[in-house]
């Protein structure tokens, strides 16, 4: 547990320092060392589906995030921040420390299941009968890919619709106008 | 004199090393997931294991030799099969009994019915890493094809020029 309490101290310090500097590669692999200490944290958890995917996840994602910014002419972004925002940003953190001490309170213990405070709970049913009645050994997998799976489904969306996003923005033709409209600009 | 194709990718070193790897990391991500059904791993992992292949051999030889082998369009088909194929599932487990019991389409145990209910996680498995490998494969190939530039104090995205 001690181990777990400094993975999540390091976590903190990594997303401090993420958003604090000013040079954005190393923003970026410190992104990167908060998401390899969670997959370590899912580890020592006891749950190695999910560390392998944040693991996986995270190398990809940097490989993405670096190849979009690296040698580029903009490697520092600078800004000036406004009172106003500073003092909102303050007040709703403030409101939100209050009410989730008050709703950690509620929960249960670390490592505790919500569910098993109730007898038949979704949970027990699963675990009792998921590999009989979806034929997966994998609990995990027989209750991603069997119980909820359209959960699955939803996931599935969610990913379309991003690359979707990304091709609407990005996509060649009107850019290449753009880019024309601007070099006639520069050469006037 | 340089030659064109030497100047695309990255150095000797970068390329050897990918063709020895890029099997391996490839059939790692299938393994992972053809046996999601027993050892961690599953349709998420193993198909950003597949997307990472492809993609470290596009960056290692450069975006032109990595087209070849999967070019956007195809990955973005390929995607698309695999929706097709879980939101197919899902309307069969809809009409049907449903599937998330170990009954696949409803109550018939005959013929290639009986195959899809006996591997009806294996089957979603393997359409859920066709989606993610190509998509993200797409997401990078659109990210790698545009860089930030400041103009007139504007950040502006624009397509890399070919040199």
């Amino acid at each position: 547990m001690s181990l777990l309490i400094i993975l999540l101290v390091l976590m903190i310090i990594g997303a401090i320092i993420a958003i604090e500097t000013t040079n954005l590669l190393s923003s970026i692999v410190c992104v990167g060392a908060v998401g390899f200490l969670i997959s370590i944290a899912f580890l020592f958890l006891g749950a190695p589906d999910l560390a392998i995917t944040q693991l996986v996840v995270e190398v990809l994602c940097l490989i993405i995030l670096i190849r979009a910014t690296i040698n580029r002419d903009l490697t520092s972004v600078a800004g000036d921040r406004e009172f106003f925002g500073l003092t909102v940003t303050v007040a709703m953190v403030l409101v939100f420390a209050i009410v989730g001490v008050k709703v950690f309170g509620e929960f249960p213990l670390l490592g505790q299941p919500v569910m098993d405070r109730m007898a038949d709970t979704p949970s027990a049913v699963y675990l009792a009968q998921g590999t009989e009645q979806t034929g997966a050994k994998n609990v995990v997998t027989a209750l991603m890919l069997g119980y909820r799976n359209y959960d699955a489904l939803g996931q599935v969306a969610i990913l379309f619709c991003s690359v979707l996003g990304a091709l609407a923005i990005l996509r060649r033709p009107a850019r290449k106008e753009e880019i024309e409209k601007d070099q006639e600009a520069d050469a006037v | 004199m340089i030659d064109s194709t030497q100047k695309e990718g990255m150095d000797l070193v970068a390329k050897s090393v990918t063709g020895w790897l890029k099997g391996f990391i490839f059939l790692f991500g299938v393994y992972l997931v053809l046996h999601s059904h027993e050892t961690p791993g599953g349709g998420f992992a193993g198909g950003i294991i597949i997307a990472c292949a492809f993609i470290l051999f596009t960056l290692a030889e450069g975006q032109r030799a990595g087209m070849k082998i999967l070019s956007k369009n195809l990955a973005a088909k390929l995607a698309s099969v695999g929706a097709l194929i879980f939101l197919g599932a899902a309307i069969a487990g809809t009409c049907g009994k449903g599937f998330f019991c170990k009954d696949f389409p409803g109550a018939a145990h005959a013929g290639i019915l009986s195959f899809f209910e006996e591997n009806a996680i294996s089957i979603y498995d393997m359409a859920l890493a066709l989606v993610v490998s190509m998509l993200l494969f797409v997401a990078f190939s659109i990210m790698a094809a545009v860089h930030v530039t400041v103009k007139d104090g504007k950040r502006k995205m624009v397509h890399r020029r070919r040199e």
